[in-house]
C-alpha cells in the first residue's frame, strides 16, 4: 500500500505545489492519474520513487521511506519516465547488465514482451525509435515483477497497435499484489484498465473513485438534446448532439467515457463529487 | 539483505559502471597516450636537444605523473555523469543499490581502478617507448621507477586531487571540469584574504611570519609539522569523499 499524509512540496519556496496532499494507493488495482499540464501528476510519481523528497509529511511505500532509496525499496518500484535516455547498449546487454539488480525479474516475460512488441534483443537501443525505446522500458518494468509500477505518460510516442498491446500486456500481468499508477493525459488509452481514477489539479486530489463506484453512481449517454435529459451533470456539444455526464437513475451500466468523465470534473468537480455523496447518504 | 552494502549488489553495479562507462574512461587513456606519444616522436625526430642523464633517468617518472593527474581530473570529473542528465538520472537514482555502494564503486573505478591501470598500463607502455627510441635514435631511457621516494608525495597529491574533483564531480551539474578548478582557486583566494586579514587583526602586522617568529610560535607550529601533513594528506580527502557520500544522498531528479 502507498500512504501518502499531509505531504508538502514545492520546487521553489515561494510556489507550493502540493500543501497537504493525502491520498492511498491499495495494492491490487490499477490507478489513472489524470490532471492538467503542472497539476503535480508526475511530481506525485516521482516523490513516490523517490527521486523528489518531501519537505514535509509522509509517504509510506510498504513501509518504506522512498527517499531513503533503501535497496529493498529499489528492488521492489519501477518508473517509466515520460522522458528517458538509454545507455549506449544492445538490447539484450541492457536487460542482462541490470535484470540482476531484480531478484524477481523474470526474462521469459521479457522476450515474450519483445516479441509482443517486435523488438529484437541483438538491436542496438540507440538506433531504436522513441516509440520503440518505450516499448522496451515497459517490457523490461513489467519483466521485473515489481510490486509498484509507476508509470508516466506510458503511451506517449507508442503507434496505434502498440498502444493496445500496451493495454492488454498491463491486464495480462497485473495481479491483486501490485499497484499500478498512470499518469497520462491521453485517458483513451487506459480504456478498460483502471481500476480506480483520481483527478489532481493545483496540488489537490479532487477526484478519487474506483471505476466500479463510477459505474454504479454515473450515466454516460449521448443525446441529441440536453433539454430533455434529466440529472445532467455535465454536457459536451459534439457533432449531432451532446455527450452527457447524468446522476445514474436506473440499473443499467454504461461504458466510461473517461474524457467526458475528466472534462466535467474540471468544469465542476464538486457537482461531480456530489453524485458519489448522494448515493451513499441515499444508501445509508 | 544489508541496506548499506552487499558484495552482490555492489559487483552488479561495477559491472553496471564498466559497460556503460569504461568505453569513455578507455578512450581518455588511449587518446593521452596517443597524443603523448606523438608529440614526443616529433620532438625526437625534429629537435637537435641534447639529453643529459638525468632527463633519461627521470623521464618516465615525469611523464607517467603528468599522465595520471591528466587523466585523473578528466576520469574523476566524469563520475555520476549520469546525474547530471535529467533524461539518465532517475535511471541511476532508481537502480538497486544503496547510496553507498554507488559512491563506493565510483571511487573504486576513478581512484583506485584508475591509478593500477595507469601503473600497469604506463609500465607495458614505457618498455615498448624505450625499445623503439633505442633502435630508432639509441636515446637510453631508464625503465620506470616507482621505488623512488617521490613516488609517495606524488601519490599523496593524488589522493587530494582526486578528492577534490570528486567532489566537484558530485556537486557541479555542468561542466565540473572547468568549475572544480575555478571553484578551489576562489576558495583559497579567499581563504588567504581571511587569513591575511586576521593575521593583520591578531598581529596588527601583515608580515605573518615575523611576528610569528618573534612570538616563539614558529617552533610551536614546526612541533605539529607531522600532524598537519598526515591532516592535509589523509584527513582531508576523507572529508572530502564524506561531503560527497553526503551530496549523493541529497541527489533528487
Amino acid at each position: 500500500m502507498i500512504q501518502i499524509k499531509d505531504l508538502e512540496f514545492s520546487y521553489r519556496k515561494k510556489n507550493k505545489l502540493f500543501t497537504s496532499l493525502n491520498v492511498t494507493f491499495n495494492k491490487g488495482q490499477v490507478y489513472g492519474i489524470l490532471g492538467h499540464n503542472g497539476a503535480g501528476k508526475t511530481t506525485l510519481l516521482k516523490l513516490i520513487a523517490g527521486l523528489l523528497f518531501p519537505k514535509s509529511g509522509d509517504c509510506n511505500v510498504y513501509g518504506f521511506t522512498p527517499a531513503k532509496r533503501e535497496p529493498d525499496f529499489l528492488e521492489d518500484i519501477f518508473y517509466i519516465p515520460e522522458e528517458f535516455e538509454f545507455p549506449s547498449l544492445t538490447i539484450e546487454k541492457y536487460v542482462k547488465i541490470h535484470a540482476r539488480f531484480y531478484p524477481k525479474f523474470d526474462l521469459s516475460t521479457m522476450d515474450h514482451l519483445l516479441n509482443e512488441f517486435e523488438l529484437t534483443g541483438n538491436s542496438k537501443i540507440n538506433s531504436l525509435s522513441f516509440g520503440q525505446k518505450k516499448k522496451l522500458l515497459i517490457a523490461f518494468a513489467i519483466s521485473t515483477n515489481c510490486r509498484v509500477l509507476l508509470m508516466d505518460e506510458p503511451t506517449n510516442g507508442l503507434d496505434i497497435p502498440s498502444k493496445s498491446t500496451f493495454r492488454k500486456i498491463i491486464a495480462s500481468y497485473f495481479n491483486e499484489d501490485r499497484i499500478f499508477l498512470i499518469s497520462t493525459h491521453q485517458v483513451r488509452d487506459l480504456d478498460n484498465i483502471l481500476d480506480t481514477l483520481i483527478v489532481i489539479e493545483k496540488g489537490k486530489v479532487i477526484f478519487n473513485q474506483t471505476v466500479g463506484d463510477i459505474q454504479e453512481n454515473l450515466c454516460f449517454k449521448k443525446v441529441k438534446n440536453v433539454d430533455d435529459t434529466p440529472n445532467v451533470l455535465f454536457a459536451d456539444k459534439e457533432f449531432g448532439g451532446y455527450s452527457v455526464l447524468t446522476n445514474k437513475s436506473g440499473t443499467d451500466e454504461t461504458k466510461i467515457d473517461i474524457e467526458l468523465l475528466y472534462k466535467a470534473i474540471n468544469s465542476n468537480s464538486a457537482l461531480v463529487n456530489n453524485a458519489f455523496e448522494q448515493k451513499n447518504n441515499s444508501h445509508e | 539483505m544489508n541496506k548499506y552494502f552487499s558484495l552482490k549488489r555492489f559487483s552488479h553495479l561495477l559491472k553496471r559502471e564498466i559497460h556503460i562507462n569504461i568505453k569513455r574512461d578507455l578512450l581518455i587513456i588511449g587518446a593521452m597516450y596517443s597524443l603523448f606519444t606523438l608529440v614526443i616522436f616529433l620532438v625526437f625526430e625534429f629537435s637537435e636537444e641534447v639529453y643529459n642523464e638525468k632527463f633519461f633517468e627521470e623521464f618516465h617518472f615525469v611523464t607517467y605523473i603528468i599522465m595520471l593527474f591528466v587523466g585523473s581530473v578528466f576520469i574523476t570529473s566524469f563520475s555520476f555523469i549520469e546525474l547530471r542528465d535529467k533524461l539518465k538520472s532517475h535511471f541511476y537514482l532508481l537502480t538497486p543499490g544503496s547510496n553507498f555502494e554507488k559512491f563506493l564503486v565510483n571511487i573504486l573505478i576513478s581512484f583506485l581502478g584508475y591509478a593500477l591501470f595507469m601503473l600497469i598500463s604506463y609500465l607495458i607502455y614505457s618498455s615498448i617507448f624505450n625499445w623503439i627510441t633505442w633502435e630508432l635514435y639509441q636515446l637510453p631511457f631508464k625503465p620506470l621507477n616507482i621505488a623512488s621516494s617521490d613516488f609517495l608525495l606524488v601519490m599523496q597529491i593524488y589522493i587530494i586531487a582526486h578528492s577534490v574533483f570528486f567532489l566537484g564531480a558530485i556537486t557541479f551539474k555542468k561542466y565540473p571540469l572547468v568549475l572544480t578548478p575555478i571553484a578551489g582557486f576562489i576558495l583559497l583566494t579567499l581563504f588567504s584574504v581571511i587569513n591575511n586579514i586576521m593575521a593583520k587583526l591578531i598581529l596588527s602586522d601583515m608580515s605573518a611570519d615575523n611576528q610569528f617568529d618573534n612570538m616563539g610560535l614558529s617552533e610551536f607550529f614546526l612541533g605539529y609539522e607531522g600532524l598537519a601533513k598526515a591532516t592535509v594528506f589523509y584527513v582531508g580527502p576523507l572529508i572530502l569523499w564524506f561531503i560527497a557520500y553526503l551530496k549523493l544522498n541529497e541527489k533528487e531528479h
